[in-house]
Order: C-alpha cells, then sequence, then structure tokens
C-alpha cells in the first residue's frame, strides 16, 4: 500500500482530529472517579517497595498449637502483620487489605502472615530491612490464599495461634508477643518495634484458658522458668467490657531463655471416669460464674505424656503477678500491666486456699466439665485474677 | 484540541523526579488518551492508574527521569492494549451477556454527529492502528516519537497510520451512501 497523501487524507485528517479532541474534551474532571483519584493520590504518597526483602531484624518464628510448643490462643488464627526485629529495625504500617503482612515484597502477591506461614514447626520469616512495610496499591490489592503444610494432606491445616520473637542476638530470651484480643484489633501506632498486629480471622471459637500455678515448693519455682498464662477470646456471653486476657509476657533482657516445657505441667488425670468435683475448699461461693456444660473444646488427652493443651504456653518470665488484694497473698510482686497475665517466676504464688500445698493447673470454669475432668476441682485463689477475669478456678493440683 | 500542559520530562529532583508534579500536569492527559483506546473513561482511568502505580514501582529502574512522561504514556498504551485483551476475552465467554463494543454512553450526548460518526468507524480499527492515529493526530507525536513509544519502526508507523486512514475514509464513504 503506498502512503497516503495529504490531499487525499487531509479531509479525514481533519476530521479525525476533531472527533479525537472532542472525545477528549468528554474526559472532565467531573467524569472522573473521584474515589480512584483519591486512591491513586495515596497510593503515589506512599513509599515504592523495596528491592530486598532481606532485612537484619530478629527472627520470627510462628507456632501452632498443634505441636505443643507453644499455644497462644487455640481455636484462633492470629495473623501476624508485624513482628519487629531485635536491632529495633522498623515499624509497620497496616495494609488496608484484607490480608495480613510482614516481611515479603507486596508485589509478590504474597503474605508470611499466619495464615500462609503455618506449619507443623516454626517458620522462619523474615521482616523487612529496612523496617518500613508499604502498602500494595489499594486497586491491585489481593488476598492470597492460605495454604499450609497439612493442606495437602485433606486434613484442616493446624492453625496459626501465636508468635515468638527469636531476637538475632545472643543472650535475649525470645518474647511472646502475640495474642490476639478482639476481632478487628487496631493496628498500634508505627514505630513500636516488637508489637504484634494480630489480624482476627472469622473463625472465633471460644477455648478455655489456663493457666498453670507454680509450685512454691517446688525448685523450678526459683529458677526463672515459668508457666505463662495464655488468654483467649471471650465467649459469647462475655460482655464487651469483661475483661480479656490479651498478651503474654515478654521476659527480661536478662533472663536465661528457656525452652517451652510447661506442656508436660499441664497433664490431665488419665482416668476417664467421671469424678465429681470437690468444692470443700472452695471458701467463697462459685455460684456466680457459669459453668456450662457443653464439652470443652479443648482437647483432653489420654495419655500422660505431653498431652497437647493448645492454649498452654511457656516462656521465661519475671514476676508481673497481678498485686494480690489480700495479706495471704505475696507483697513483693510488681503491679500488672493492664492487659498482662502472666505468672510469676520468682514470686510466691497465690496460694489455694485449702492446705494442700503446691501449684495448681487451672482452666476457666466455665469450661469446666466434671464428666470430662476427674479430679478437677474449683478453686478460689484470694488476691490472684485469672485471665477470665475471677479469682476461682477450675483447678488440678500439679 | 484539548489544552494539553507541558509535562515535566525534565523534572527531576535529587536523580528523581517528580511523581507527584508529574501526576498533577499529565493525569487527566493520560486518562483522556486512555480514552482514546478503551471503552469508557472509568476503563480508562484504571488503564492510568495503572501505569502510574507501575511507574511508582519502577521510578528508580527508570534510566533517565526525563523520560518519564514517555515511560508513562507507552504504559499507559500497554495497559490500555491489555484492558481491550481482557475485555475481548471476556466477550468471547460471555458474548451473550455483553452489548457490542461501542461508544461510552455518554458519547452520543457529549458529540457532535459528524464526530460520533468519525469515532464509529475508528474505534472498529485494529489496535495497532488506533494507536498510531491517536499519537500522530491527537498526541501531536512525530512518527520517530510514535514509533519509540510504541517500539515499532518508523516504517511500520507510516504504513499504519496510511492503511488506518485509508479503512477510515473508505468507512465514512460507505456510511455516507
Amino acid at each position: 500500500m503506498s502512503e497516503l497523501q495529504p490531499q487525499e487524507s487531509g479531509a479525514v485528517e481533519t476530521a479525525l482530529r476533531a472527533a479525537l479532541s472532542a472525545r477528549a474534551d468528554t474526559v472532565t474532571p467531573a467524569s472522573l472517579g473521584v474515589a480512584k483519584i483519591e486512591l491513586l493520590r495515596q497510593a503515589l504518597n506512599s513509599q515504592p517497595p523495596p528491592s530486598s526483602t532481606t532485612g537484619s531484624g530478629g527472627t520470627v518464628s510462628t507456632f501452632v498449637a498443634g505441636a505443643g510448643i507453644v499455644g497462644l490462643a487455640a481455636g484462633v488464627a492470629a495473623g501476624m502483620v508485624y513482628l519487629g526485629g531485635q536491632g529495633g529495625t522498623g515499624s509497620s504500617a497496616p495494609e488496608p487489605g484484607p490480608a495480613a503482612h510482614s516481611g515479603l515484597d507486596p508485589s509478590a502477591g504474597t503474605s508470611p502472615s499466619g495464615a500462609s506461614s503455618a506449619t507443623a514447626d516454626a517458620t522462619t520469616v523474615t521482616p523487612w530491612g529496612t523496617g518500613l512495610a508499604y502498602p500494595e496499591p489499594p486497586l491491585k490489592r489481593e488476598s492470597p490464599a492460605p495454604t499450609s503444610a497439612d493442606a495437602s494432606e485433606g486434613a484442616e491445616a493446624p492453625e496459626e495461634v501465636g508468635v515468638i520473637v527469636l531476637p538475632s542476638g545472643t543472650g535475649t530470651p525470645p518474647r511472646v508477643v502475640a495474642l490476639p484480643k478482639r476481632p478487628g484489633a487496631i493496628a498500634p501506632p508505627q514505630g513500636m518495634p516488637g508489637v504484634a498486629l494480630p489480624q482476627m480471622q472469622t473463625r472465633m471459637l471460644p477455648q478455655p484458658s489456663i493457666v498453670v500455678v507454680p509450685d512454691p515448693a517446688s525448685p523450678t519455682s526459683s529458677t526463672s522458668s515459668t508457666s505463662i498464662v495464655i488468654a483467649l477470646p471471650s465467649l459469647p456471653s462475655q460482655t464487651p467490657g469483661e475483661p480479656v486476657p490479651t498478651t503474654a509476657t515478654q521476659p527480661p533482657a536478662s533472663s536465661t531463655a528457656t525452652p517451652p516445657t510447661s506442656t508436660s505441667t499441664a497433664t490431665p488425670p488419665t482416668s476417664t471416669t467421671p469424678t465429681s468435683p470437690t468444692t470443700s475448699d472452695t471458701p467463697t461461693s462459685t455460684t456466680t460464674l457459669p459453668v456450662p456444660t457443653m464439652t470443652p473444646t479443648l482437647p483432653v488427652p489420654t495419655s500422660t505424656t505431653t498431652p497437647p493443651v493448645p492454649t498452654t504456653t511457656t516462656a521465661p518470665s519475671t514476676s508481673t503477678l497481678p498485686v494480690p488484694t489480700t495479706t495471704t497473698a505475696p507483697s513483693t510482686s510488681t503491679p500488672p500491666a493492664p492487659t498482662t497475665t502472666t505468672a510469676p517466676s520468682t514470686s510466691t504464688p497465690p496460694s489455694p486456699p485449702t492446705s494442700e500445698p503446691g501449684g495448681y493447673l487451672c482452666i476457666d470454669p466455665r469450661f469446666a466439665d466434671a464428666a470430662r475432668w476427674p479430679g478437677w476441682s474449683m478453686h478460689v485463689f484470694k488476691g490472684f485474677v485469672f485471665p477470665w477475669g475471677t479469682n476461682q478456678g477450675w483447678c488440678i493440683k500439679r | 484540541m484539548s489544552e494539553r500542559p507541558a509535562g515535566p520530562e525534565t523534572s527531576q529532583a535529587g536523580g528523581g523526579f517528580d511523581l507527584d508534579a508529574l501526576y498533577e500536569s499529565t493525569y487527566h492527559d493520560m486518562v483522556r488518551l486512555a480514552r482514546q483506546l478503551v471503552d469508557d473513561v472509568e476503563s480508562a482511568q484504571d488503564v492510568v492508574h495503572d501505569a502510574f502505580l507501575g511507574l511508582h514501582r519502577n521510578r528508580h529502574g527508570l534510566e533517565s527521569p526525563a523520560n518519564a512522561k514517555a515511560y508513562l504514556r507507552t504504559s499507559v498504551l500497554n495497559h490500555a492494549r491489555s484492558a481491550l485483551r481482557r475485555r475481548r476475552t471476556a466477550r468471547e465467554h460471555a458474548a451473550s451477556l455483553e452489548p457490542e463494543a461501542g461508544p461510552g454512553s455518554d458519547e452520543p450526548v457529549l458529540l457532535a454527529d459528524e464526530h460520533a460518526q468519525v469515532l464509529h468507524h475508528f474505534d472498529k480499527l485494529p489496535t495497532r492502528m488506533r494507536e498510531v492515529l491517536v499519537l500522530r493526530y491527537w498526541e501531536g507525536l512525530s512518527e520517530a516519537e510514535i514509533a519509540a513509544t510504541l517500539g515499532i519502526s518508523q516504517g511500520t508507523v507510516k504504513s499504519q497510520a496510511s492503511r488506518g486512514l485509508k479503512k477510515l475514509t473508505e468507512a465514512m464513504r460507505g456510511s455516507d451512501e
């Protein structure tokens, strides 16, 4: 085809120019989507993603309850948005999308959040090297489907329940930092290294909390290793204002890292014979706490060795025991943090009102089921407040 | 011809370029450019957004920040092409559900009859041909610039423009008869 001569195409060119200009003029600011413009403007104002996703921050390890290592929130999938490294390398900005994120380039379309990184053992995720988290362009963000090592087996994947920050430095114990508080938890402000931002999944199953009360007479009670109270989501019957423990403890830097060992202490009785709980050792009334008749969702192990108690964890800790209010309670404990529920390691644990010495393994009495928990009974600990908000627990002696 | 402000082709700051300035000065022009190639303003906006976001992600990878606008223009064309491809694929799978491709719903009201008639035939031209014609007769780019933008030779630009005009002429003549 020969080139179009100007004289042949002049009229068409003129008409085409005019038509294209007329169509362009139909695009006015009023015809544009303001919301889209604002989204684009926000995206452009954010920092571009870095080219490298490897940083020098601490190692974030995730655990599942079924592994029996750390059970921070059984029944709740807690996706980690960010875990600050030991070096204080960064802060994070919560992503507006549904998927939690931390540590991976958003352009990769994947997320190292809890839903996608749950494994039967620890999974290492390296956070941003620069300490900044950049939001994926909001127009294009897609939530990756959760993946699991167990998904390939057809079984439901073990739910990731907690996160332990393993510092990159030496001599510093791991920190248990993640516990979901409530659905849609508000992300903490930026610049808070080491703060976990759990993203709650829609599956919010109530699970009993377990508190291992250390035995004061035990030689191990004087060590830095102690059990950690695990707080779990509020029951459906709970009122919004009811206190729900949400955090575990952060051990001091001088403490010696101690691997979690408390799962062996949470050994339920092996006998399946129903035993009525004894209440003779409860000096105060326990009728204020409803004891549901439902079967506890907590698995009752039949073996005496390392039963899978998903809501029990252990971490080195100093004393942050709530200040007792009675004279029978130790007075050397430090005041508790508002949302911290920990068991002491160096302070004297609260003594049960009975004459029995030693520690107790207690659960929320609302989850108690005498038919399934032989040997357990209601105990009242003066001056001690359990994560479920009372001083009464359904306990068994350790 | 709509007024188009001069793009900040030389807007640089610290070895990079001012993306905000580029956005402020070129956004509407880019939407207008995309609108010439896709069906409606909303799709054009999406195309431009994708282009800006791509530039935002790759801003540090630009060899020359002065070419940011050219990069953006090429990106808009590429995204528009992809959008048309996706739309064509979708229509192939749902031909009975989607109406035939045509001008946006606002165009019959906003455009004069002669313009609407030209654009009706213009929109039926092949994508590459329309791109060349838009860059030449609306953007006012030279053949060399068009070739660089589209990644084709200048000879291809010439032939595409010539064939496009010829097809358009024939179509308009046929519609007049």
